[in-house]
């Protein structure tokens, strides 16, 4: 069954289409998740109401090759995250921060990707979130600021921090 | 702007698993939670509605048997109300010279049986309570004139307790008892000075005369 074929099925609220294209998606969602969310059990609440989210507004989406459907449930998976965060009072971004980080040049070749994962997910919440929206899903500054209510030069700033004090969690390993 | 460092996260981090990971991703637990979320969102909606059509079937119900109840009620009161012709209030303000001679009863007559306006008016209370068929209610409306016209009761005679004694009942003792007693209070009767007590003893005087001369006879 291809992609476009699931989509139909999936519009069609068929329960078979939506199981299949759950499993196709899921694990990477719970990845996603758990980069934002640092608890397994709130990670996996975010990602049902994605889901949920994802069934029930399938009707809106429109198909534009392959990859379209993991961009579009992504944007929810994130939506989601962020209004987790919100809804817990753990989105707060220090505008001053006394201590500088010196920003290393640091090397990922022999790190492992659960290392990796791990040290992500003890950043702060703030300089976290901004690094997983800059990084991984490729936003500008201009679109973190007004998605987190920020100024673009608070944004710029929590990614320098959140750069410098993961490459140091990396260092001091 | 992106720095290599941002790449190498991408690159380190794209396409691996959750046991790559060192996280245990339990898949079936969050579809029973899809699931689950997907039938609490069905089920307010059917409980609405079903709510819903039990309150609209209720006052269905309820409006049918009301508007059912309300029917007989109503139509003869609004009829009666109608066809009253004359307001007490206005009988003491327009002269008696003004008012025009009532030829013949009103409509309210075949609404008034002549049984029911006897019985209400020798129960007062009945008349008061209002309850019924709405007559009383017209009775205490109505004009003196009006009333007269329609209420036609012929007027029961009182019993004096004068007895005639007959000739046939002479051997009868029942009889003369009921002379006996009969003798005083027709005599204060005739004290009070009524004049159908008067009539009544010169019957009786009559009846004694006769009985002595039959008496007489047989003996």
């Amino acid at each position: 069954m291809t992609e476009v074929q699931l989509i139909d099925a999936c519009k069609r609220k068929e329960p078979f289409a939506q199981r299949l294209l759950y499993e196709k998606l899921a694990e990477k969602m719970y990845l996603l998740c758990m980069r934002y969310v640092t608890g397994a059990h709130d990670a996996e609440e975010v990602l049902s109401d994605a889901f949920l989210k994802f069934f029930n507004n399938i009707q809106q989406f429109t198909y534009l090759g392959e990859g379209s459907v993991q961009a579009w449930l992504s944007k929810i998976v994130v939506n989601e995250c962020l209004m987790f965060l919100r809804k817990k009072k753990q989105l707060v971004l220090p505008v001053d921060e006394t201590a500088s980080i010196p920003d290393n040049d640091c090397v990922l070749d022999q790190l492992q990707a659960r290392d990796l994962l791990k040290y992500i997910r003890e950043l702060p919440a703030g300089y976290r979130t901004v690094l997983n929206l800059f990084v991984f899903e490729d936003m500008g500054h201009k679109e973190i600021a007004s998605l987190l209510q920020i100024s673009e030069n608070t944004s710029k700033s929590q990614l320098f921090k959140a750069r410098a004090l993961l490459k140091q969690k990396i260092q001091d390993g | 702007m992106e720095s290599s460092f941002d790449s190498q996260l991408r690159k380190k981090l794209e396409g691996i698993r959750p046991e790559e990971a060192g996280l245990t991703f339990d898949g079936e637990r969050v579809w029973e939670k899809i699931n689950s979320g997907s039938r609490k969102r069905v089920l307010p909606f059917q409980a609405w509605a079903t709510h819903a059509a039990a309150v609209i079937a209720g006052m269905l119900i309820a409006g049918y048997f009301i508007s059912r109840h309300e029917n007989p009620v109503t139509a003869p009161v609004s009829t009666i109300a109608e066809n009253t012709l004359v307001k007490p209030e206005t009988k003491e303000k327009v002269p008696e010279s003004k008012v025009p001679p009532v030829t013949q009863p009103p409509l309210i007559k075949t609404h008034l049986r002549q049984s029911g306006v006897t019985s209400s008016a020798a129960d007062p209370q009945r008349g008061e309570s209002g309850s019924g068929t709405g007559t009383t209610l017209v009775q205490e409306q109505l004009p003196a004139v009006m009333q007269e016209s329609v209420v036609q009761a012929p007027p029961q005679k009182k019993q004096s307790g004068n007895k005639v004694l007959h000739l046939t009942d002479m051997n009868n003792e029942n009889g003369a008892h009921r002379y006996a007693e009969s003798k005083p209070e027709s005599l204060l009767a005739r004290l009070a000075g009524r004049e159908d007590a008067k009539e009544q003893d010169s019957e009786m005087l009559s009846a004694l005369i006769s009985n002595y001369v039959t008496n007489k006879k047989f003996k």
